[in-house]
């Protein structure tokens, strides 16, 4: 197989020098609305949320999306980095596998709803599919698929977005900053459809939150650039958030259920 | 144009000397691969659904069918199918679209490529898979990273100027069905208006008349998909 190692050593945050043309383009291409990768058709609980009258407004639009940036949000960040360095620091194709089977392990362990990790999974597919069609040459020879490989099908979203974005030169910060702005935009966005809000205002929220949660982002890259460089059986994730939001579990099992609905989650 | 390789997702990339000019996704037809896929778009209430059940019904026992429906908002298009009995309920899948139709089927169509594939492990490699979009606008057309050719369907009943008012699905389509005719006199509108409306911006692609409900055009598309079929199985041009 091709090494693992890289074209970039990194280590360097966001704004230090120039990021390589892949990870500048594959930056913003995965946080475009219009890549293709699925997100437009899920809602993340936003349309349970506005079904059972916990949302109305954009203020509480915005409420249930910080309540998911501070729990989910930062479980997310941390899966996908731990996810990105994990490729980038893995010698051996074991290695990675053993790493992103503890990771999606972790993700499942931490998401109550079959639902929702079923959800989770769908978006690991989509976020594959979409990469592989978008970057085949970045992604060549990886083994991402091959049952001796990585097996990048069927995980969770954040460990096959971790994995990818490191394919693509993207940082630890950069990785976890996409899956927040997913995690955060998925909602709001379906709120814009659900409600009727104002998109600018809308995407004003968006900004403020990401920016408000880039602290957690940094620390999610911290500490997934803390664990040991030996990874299989002995990878540490102690220092994975176990907070969780059991009310987005609870509104994935009723969504699930309903014969009405305009979003698949 | 042509076919040059299939690269590792097993679909078809489309050169044009030494630029990559288009992607067909999936996994080409023809070849051993895939079912051959027809997108069936249109506005709402047009006929879509009639159609899918119709050809469903005339093509079944010649060749293995699978249909994925793209309801806005619930599965009912899908349960219509399975509730007349055109195709066994495991051959019918639904998709979700999120409030935007057109979004799936042409932007971000990741849903429904799964659904086709899954119905393709179902349907074989010789058969037929039909994708009904929700209902939506004159520019409303499917990707060709999904589907392989594709109808779109307007009818008499919305008026005889909606062919004149053209967009993507009318002048662009592979095929045009213009449905309800049957009831062209009741709503005032005139059939040959429409075709000939049709006709002016189509650049020569087909038109076919006809009144689902009564069966009477149903043949003739159920033709033009078989040959458009058949034209696809054909080995690439070298």
């Amino acid at each position: 197989m091709a090494p693992l190692t890289p074209t970039r050593p990194d280590g360097a945050l966001p704004g230090e020098g120039m990021a390589s043309p892949t990870a500048s383009a594959a930056m913003m291409l995965l946080t475009d609305g219009r890549f293709p990768s699925g997100g437009h058709a899920y809602s993340a609980g936003m349309e349970q949320a506005v079904t059972w009258g916990d949302v109305s407004t954009l203020e509480s639009a915005e409420a249930f999306t910080v309540g998911r940036a501070s729990t989910v949000g930062t479980l997310a960040a941390q899966v996908t980095a731990a996810a990105n360095l994990t490729v980038m620091g893995a010698s051996t194709v074991l290695e990675v596998r053993q790493a992103l089977d503890r990771l999606d392990g972790a993700v499942d362990a931490r998401t109550a709803s079959a639902a929702a990790r079923r959800v989770s999974r769908l978006q690991g597919r989509r976020w594959l599919r979409a990469v592989q069609g978008t970057w085949p040459d970045e992604l060549a020879g990886q083994e991402t698929d091959s049952p001796r490989g990585w097996q990048l099908r069927g995980r969770h979203g954040w460990v096959v977005l971790g994995a990818a974005t490191a394919l693509l030169d993207l940082t630890a910060e950069q990785a976890a900053t996409v899956a927040l702005y997913e995690l955060v935009g998925t909602p709001l966005w379906a709120a814009v459809r659900l409600l009727g809000l104002d998109p600018m205002q809308t995407a004003a929220v968006i900004a403020r939150l990401v920016t408000r949660f880039e602290p957690e982002v940094r620390a999610a890259a911290n500490g997934a650039r803390a664990m040991p460089p030996s990874v299989g059986a002995a990878f540490d994730l102690s220092w994975i958030s176990w907070s969780t939001a059991p009310l987005s579990d609870l509104a994935a099992e009723a969504h699930v259920g309903r014969e009405e609905r305009l979003f698949a989650s | 144009m042509w076919v040059e390789r299939s690269d590792s997702l097993h679909r078809d990339v489309v050169v044009d000397g030494d630029r990559t000019v288009g992607i067909m996704g999936g996994g080409p037809a023809g070849d051993g691969h895939r079912a051959f896929r027809v997108g069936i778009g249109g506005p709402v209430g047009s006929g879509k659904t009639a159609l899918v059940a119709a050809l469903c019904a005339e093509l079944r026992h010649s060749v293995s069918l699978g249909v994925v429906t793209n309801d806005i908002y619930t599965t009912e298009d899908a349960d219509t199918l399975r509730r007349l009995g055109v195709l066994d309920a495991d051959r019918i899948k639904a998709v979700r679209t999120g409030c935007c139709p057109h979004t799936a089927i042409r932007d971000d169509i990741g849903a429904n490529l799964e659904a086709v594939e899954e119905l393709d492990e179902l349907v074989g490699p010789d058969g037929l898979v039909l994708v009904e979009s929700g209902g939506d606008n004159l520019t409303a057309t499917f990707s060709y990273g999904l589907i392989d050719r594709q109808i779109f369907v307007l009818d008499v009943a919305g008026g005889d100027k909606v062919a004149r008012k053209g967009g993507p699905g009318v002048t662009r389509s592979d095929l045009l069905v213009v449905n309800k005719i049957d009831l062209a006199e009741m709503v005032g509108a005139s059939v040959e208006l429409m075709l000939a409306d049709s006709a002016a911006v189509r650049d020569g692609r087909p038109v076919i008349a006809t009144a689902v409900r009564s069966g009477e055009g149903v043949a003739a598309v159920a033709e033009w998909v078989m040959a458009m079929r058949d034209a696809g199985r054909a080995p690439a041009p070298n």
